[in-house]
């Protein structure tokens, strides 16, 4: 357990990435009989009752080229980044994403019109997109590209922090409305604000350019003491208690119409707020040209030595980031969601969610689920959607017992549900108990 | 039952809290990167390679300068040949004192009348007189030389013989300096009169007296002057080309000979080349001939509002006067001549030439190689120490060099690389023809425009292993002018090879 919430959580922090935040799983958005489906829709599931939701996790894994087992290789000591392995499997614009969800514990109770949860949950997303060149001139160097300018910079964004929620839901009538303000503590940021990077080598007698517009923000993920990025350093990463971070705070919200018995739409948003980084925040720029035309020897005749050390040196710097002053305050990623559910009998329902994150190379995604009610106690669903840019199908199924519910959905199947084979894979598992009122889903 | 579910999700909370806690970053593994070999390309240096520093180079104990013309040039020369006044009016001593017989004496002035000089002034010499009296009280001497006068006023002494008690009564008078007066000769004589009066107020004929001149001489005559010729002698210019210039093959396309002339006399003076010859280090001799030789070359002179002043010219044999280019090779030793330097050639009557103290002809000879050369080979090396240890994580390297030439030579480059013990010399090949070629120029080998050149050198791996041991990089250049050493190359300041240098590298 120990080794793989370190490898899980290594993985999470890849030192690299961009807009992490992952697209919500269609597991959830699908079913909003789920307690846990109002994690992206707060109106969802009002239902009365005191509902109690033991820790839920949800892990999800993205990325355009190889999965983890191809990409890293994990020995005792080391973990070894196959980066040859990435080079074949290019597309142009490459992303990782890799998140996760921790719910440790979620209470709602509803009476009447009235709904009222609190909730906790750690979350970790972290998401990278990186151009072929930066892995094409690791692998193959800049001669192929002599003439040439390459981009080269990655766009990264992981972000770590404690969410601790508190909602209010209130039908009235066909409407379900509610909001769920919460307090952030966050613990670890990476965030490149500006990416630019491009490497150019000219043709004459290879002079290189580094030009640059890179601003990137980190709270305790690297440490880059030496200011230059080929000297990185993971950090500690050994912040992770509640009391022991940065505070900011977001509310989610969303609405739920009932238009008749078999058809409910909704609509939501989550993550409209932001954190203050104010303690440890480092931020680095790179900015404009940072040439390299080779050691100059002013008198050819009389000079009596190169330094070609000294120019080694000088070519690491054109990399030297510089600190800088910058922003504290950093806003997440809003989400937006809009639900269609259609129930055409008792044992079947279909969903239709559509969501946007504007931080994604494909900020939509769209997700169709039909859920069957195969046994008593048995449901089982179907997922069918496009999401990072792809078709994704998944299985979802929950075990329905007297005030407990267990269940369990996966994303990506077409990948296979092996997390350390797969390119996509997604999960997210949870039981929950119901306690008065209903704990039926049906 | 309800406490009880809440209790245990308590506790589940609070297990997975502490496992997210208790990750220390004492158990998180280091992130390596896979190792890979990528291909590189990289700007290795940058270097100038200027006609200064190349100067610089192969100058020797003779410095080079910029000539005129803004070519490099070196200049041999050799003491000048100076012919003042005073060898054309030498300083006329008087050996004797001159009698005083009568109260009116006439005395000649020697060489000066030679010139037929209407006016000098003095330079420095003194007058001074011996007077006797045979009276039996003092005697007052009045005495004036009308010849010799300043602001228009003659010379007026007075002078007092004083009674001595007996027998002959004699003064002798203090030295009274000439200098800065003015002498009239207009007679060609000094005429010196006195009036002698005793204590009655008798004037009276002194006894033997005399006068004492030490000299004539003279800082500044006019008057008209005649022809003087002065030969210089044989001269000789040393010419160490062998020890001040690199080794090599190469010819001086515009070797000259000047003679470099200033004259401060108030008249003409003419410049007579009777023979000059050319020494090579072998003691070959070779005579030059000119046109030059044929004339005398006249020097202007100042004019009488320009006393002081100086005129200067320069006589210069050169490619287009002599044969100079056809025997000038780079191994001359010495150019002797021999002139004539002649005072008014011409005998013209003018009879307001002048000379003053400081007047003078001075003959100044060079010897001016500018480097306008066809250049058939000259060579440099220099050595550079390097570290190439570094070059074990290399599996192969190329080597770019982009050559912009703005020098109108040809460079044939090799390049070695040496270790301490000299004991594996290896020398880089280029992958083609490997020159430098020259600037363009045009027919007089002046440079129009820069050549760009690119060589490749490749090296591969087994090469390499030998050379991380090497220590020292030697580059020889091999010099030509273009077209193979037939066309010639002028070579002026701030013309520059540039050498860039990149290489492409496979790492291991």
């Amino acid at each position: 357990m120990m080794r793989w919430n370190r490898v899980k959580l290594l993985w999470s922090c890849l030192v690299f990435a961009q807009q992490i935040y992952a697209q919500a799983e269609f597991g959830l958005l699908g079913n909003r009989h789920l307690l846990q489906s109002d994690l992206y829709n707060p109106a969802s599931f009002h239902v009365e009752g005191l509902h109690i939701g033991l820790p839920s996790a949800m892990y999800n894994l993205h990325h355009t080229g190889p999965g983890y087992r191809d990409l890293v290789e994990s020995t005792e000591a080391t973990l070894l980044l196959k980066i040859r392995n990435v080079y074949d499997d290019l597309k142009g614009v490459n992303e990782l994403v890799a998140n996760f969800r921790l719910q440790t514990f979620k209470i709602k109770y509803g009476k009447g019109d009235w709904t009222f949860g609190v909730e906790h949950e750690l979350i970790s997303e972290n998401s990278l997109q990186y151009p072929d060149a930066l892995v094409q001139l690791y692998i193959d160097g800049n001669q192929p590209w002599i003439g040439e300018t390459v981009a080269i910079g990655p766009d990264l964004r992981i972000e770590s922090y404690h969410s601790l929620g508190l909602l209010v839901g209130r039908r009235l009538g066909r409407l379900n409305l509610a909001l769920r303000p919460r307090l952030l503590i966050g613990q670890y940021f990476g965030y490149s604000e500006r990416s630019k990077a491009h490497l150019h080598t000219d043709d004459s007698y290879y002079q290189l350019n580094f030009n640059s517009d890179f601003l990137y923000h980190d709270v305790g993920v690297v440490d880059l003491a030496g200011g230059n990025p080929l000297d990185f350093q993971i950090g500690r990463l050994d912040r992770w208690r509640l009391g022991d971070g940065h505070i900011g705070s977001a509310v989610d919200g969303g609405l739920e119409w009932q238009v008749n018995d078999r058809v409910n739409l909704g609509a939501s948003f989550t993550d409209l707020g932001s954190i203050l980084w104010n303690e440890d925040l480092q931020t680095y720029q790179s900015l404009g040209d940072h040439p390299y035309d080779g050691i100059e020897i002013t008198n050819l005749v009389t000079a009596q030595e190169v330094d070609f050390v000294g120019a080694v040196d000088t070519l690491r710097s054109l990399l030297d980031f510089e600190l800088v002053d910058g922003p504290s305050r950093f806003s997440l990623v809003p989400r937006y969601f809009f639900f269609f559910n259609y129930q055409p009998s008792s044992t079947l329902s279909l969903a239709m969610q559509i969501q946007y994150n504007s931080r994604y190379v494909d900020p939509f995604a769209i997700g169709l689920t039909a859920t069957v009610h195969v046994a008593k106690r048995l449901h089982l669903g179907m997922i069918a959607g496009h999401k990072y840019g792809s078709i994704n199908l998944g299985l979802q199924g929950a075990l329905v017992l007297p005030k407990l519910i267990g269940f369990l959905a996966l994303d990506n199947l077409l990948q296979g549900i092996n997390p350390v084979v797969s390119q996509r894979f997604g999960v997210r598992a949870g039981i929950n108990v119901h306690f008065i009122g209903t704990s039926l889903l049906h | 039952m309800i406490c009880l579910h809440f209790r245990t999700h308590l506790l589940l909370v609070g297990v997975m809290i502490t496992l997210i806690g208790c990750v220390k970053p004492d158990d998180l593994p280091s992130l390596d990167l896979e190792p890979s070999t990528p291909h590189l390309a990289f700007p290795l240096l940058q270097a100038q390679l200027t006609t200064d520093d190349l100067v610089a180079e192969v100058e020797g104990k003779t410095a080079i300068s910029i000539n005129e013309e803004g070519v490099f040039h070196i200049v041999f020369d050799a003491d000048p040949v100076i012919r003042s006044k005073a060898d054309v009016f030498p300083k006329t001593a008087f050996g004797l004192p001159v009698p005083i017989l009568d109260s009116v004496v006439q005395v000649p002035v020697p060489s000066i009348a030679e010139a037929d000089i209407d006016s000098a002034v003095f330079k420095g010499d003194s007058l001074n007189f011996i007077l006797n009296s045979f009276e039996s009280g003092d005697v007052t001497v009045d005495l004036v030389i009308p010849e010799i006068g300043r602001g228009g006023m003659p010379l007026l002494l007075q002078y007092l013989i004083p009674f001595s008690g007996g027998g002959t009564n004699t003064l002798i008078t203090p030295k009274i300096p000439l200098s800065g007066y003015e002498l009239s000769l207009a007679s060609g004589f000094l005429n010196l009169r006195y009036d002698a009066r005793n204590a009655d107020g008798n004037r009276i004929i002194l006894p033997l007296s005399f006068a004492q001149i030490d000299a004539f001489d003279f800082s500044y005559l006019q008057g008209q002057i005649g022809t003087t010729v002065f030969n210089t002698g044989l001269q000789s210019i040393p010419v160490d080309v062998q020890d001040t210039l690199i080794d090599g093959t190469y010819q001086f396309t515009n070797p000259r000979i000047h003679f470099d002339i200033s004259n401060s006399f108030g008249m003409p003076i003419g410049i007579a080349a009777k023979e000059v010859v050319l020494v090579t280090s072998s003691g070959e001799i070779h005579d030059i001939t000119s046109t030059l030789f044929e004339d005398i070359t006249i020097i202007s002179h100042p004019g009488i509002d320009d006393v002081g002043g100086n005129r200067v010219d320069r006589i210069t044999f050169d490619r287009d006067n002599s044969n100079i280019v056809d025997i000038a090779q780079n191994d001359i030793a010495e150019i002797n001549y021999d002139i004539d330097i002649i005072v008014n050639p011409f005998s013209l009557p003018d009879r307001d030439f002048f000379v003053t103290d400081s007047s003078a002809v001075r003959v100044d000879a060079k010897v001016d190689l500018s480097f306008e050369a066809t250049v058939q080979e000259i060579s440099l090396k220099q050595g550079l120490q390097v570290m190439l240890e570094k070059l074990d994580s290399i599996s192969s390297l190329r080597l770019k060099f982009v050559l912009r030439n703005g020098m109108p030579l040809l460079f044939d480059p090799e390049i070695f690389l040496l270790n301490d013990l000299q004991a594996d010399t290896i020398v880089l090949t280029a992958e083609s023809a490997g020159l430098i070629l020259p600037a363009s120029t045009d027919e007089s080998g002046n440079v129009v425009d820069v050549q760009e050149s690119v060589i490749y050198y490749n090296i591969p791996e087994d090469l390499l292993l030998r050379l991380r041991d090497q220590t020292e990089m030697v580059l020889a250049l091999t010099m030509q002018s273009p077209e193979s050493g037939q066309k010639p190359a002028i070579v002026k300041p701030d013309q520059v090879l540039e050498v860039f240098i990149g290489a492409e590298a496979r790492l291991k």
